[in-house]
């Protein structure tokens, strides 16, 4: 039985790919919502969630070549990188010491219990980069993915009209505001604006994350 | 990649049905070692961690080597590219088990409305800072 769950993520992971396409919104987020069926389908049918993720091996362990497959987009768009490297790295640093002090803070201050405080302080970095953290840190790989994606959907969902009001026009500057705030989904949203700034996102998702997963495990204790 | 593309595709149209599993079996075969040679960088971001006492993700060191080498051109670009272009179109779906694990806690109660919290006000300071310490150090000329 446990061998139909890898084909069923994937065929609800479709469907949810093409729900998204008839109704056009962000808050509709393909991953969110295969999430939410999976793990709905889970409690319902009291498979247990350890039988779930050993089904579903294949595609978790892939989550290694695709973190370090992040290295080609920042490649591909050098061009951008090297035309605006210090406002870009400079943007980046800033961001990131931003998302990582809100997160590191509130912790401390509503005293969260251990899992949470990883998840809440690496929630701005992409999934498989929360998920390796987590396992670095002691956290808990699914509590750190799912904060990741929540907070990936509410930047894309709510990040282009908040700059609007804020007056950033500049394409790299929101592309890269992005990708530091709302990595993967964020991107996702930046494509659709234009070029350059789906480009700059996709570099501030590969720079924030990195940044992150270098840096937190060295002051994490 | 382009040229390969145009050539794969001439054969494709004018060649039999046999010629055009011949090429969609080499693209494939390209695909997975693409995807094994990634899985080497991060094999080799895992030495470097424990070598050096890091506790660094692995694949993340696996990522700056690979991007260093691609940068100094010991590995070029159209021999990883069809692999890491599959792995970063399908990463909506790979973290759907690890992200289904909530269920786990479903039952947390108010932590979740603390994190919420922490989302929406780390997100929009976050966007924020981002956005305009990139506009001040644009070039002029842009």
């Amino acid at each position: 039985m446990t061998e139909l769950l890898l084909p069923l993520t994937a065929a609800v992971y479709v469907a949810a790919l093409w729900l998204r396409r008839r109704v056009h919104t962000p808050l509709l987020n393909p991953t969110l919502l295969a999430m939410a069926s999976l793990g709905g389908v889970v409690l319902v049918t009291g498979v247990r969630y350890g039988s779930y993720a050993q089904a579903t091996r294949p595609l978790s362990a892939l989550l290694t070549p695709a973190v370090v497959a992040l290295a080609v987009p920042v490649h591909r768009e050098r061009e951008i990188l090297r035309r605006f490297a210090r406002p870009m790295l400079l943007g980046a640093a800033a961001g990131a010491v931003t998302g990582f002090a809100v997160g590191w803070a509130a912790a401390r201050l509503l005293d969260l219990a251990p899992a949470w405080s990883v998840a809440a302080v690496s929630r701005s970095a992409t999934s498989p980069i929360a998920i390796a953290l987590a396992g670095e840190l002691h956290g808990q790989a699914a509590l750190s993915a799912t904060l990741s994606i929540i907070t990936g959907v509410f930047g894309a969902t709510l990040g282009p009209a908040w700059l609007n009001a804020l007056r950033v026009r500049h394409p790299i500057a929101r592309g890269l505001a992005h990708g530091i705030a709302s990595h993967g989904v964020g991107t996702g949203r930046m494509v659709e604006e234009s070029r350059r700034a789906g480009a700059a996102s996709a570099v501030g998702m590969a720079l924030g994350g990195t940044v992150l997963a270098v840096a937190l495990p060295l002051i994490w204790s | 990649m382009t040229v390969n593309s145009v050539t794969d595709s001439a054969r494709a149209s004018h060649g039999t049905n046999g010629d055009t599993i011949i090429t969609r079996g080499r693209e494939t075969a390209h695909v997975l070692v693409a995807i094994g040679v990634l899985w080497g960088f991060a094999g080799a971001g895992d030495l470097v961690a424990s070598t050096a006492g890091l506790p660094v993700p692995g694949s993340v060191i696996g990522t700056v080597l690979l991007w260093v080498a691609l940068e100094t051109r010991l590995i070029r670009l159209r021999w990883i590219d069809g692999g890491a272009r599959l792995l970063l179109a399908a990463l909506g779906l790979l973290f759907v088990p690890a992200g289904a694990g909530f269920v786990q806690f479903i039952g947390a109660g108010a932590v979740w409305l603390e994190v919420g919290g922490i989302i929406v006000v780390g997100s929009l300071l976050t966007l924020a800072v981002t956005a305009h310490v990139v506009q001040r150090g644009l070039p002029a000329d842009d």
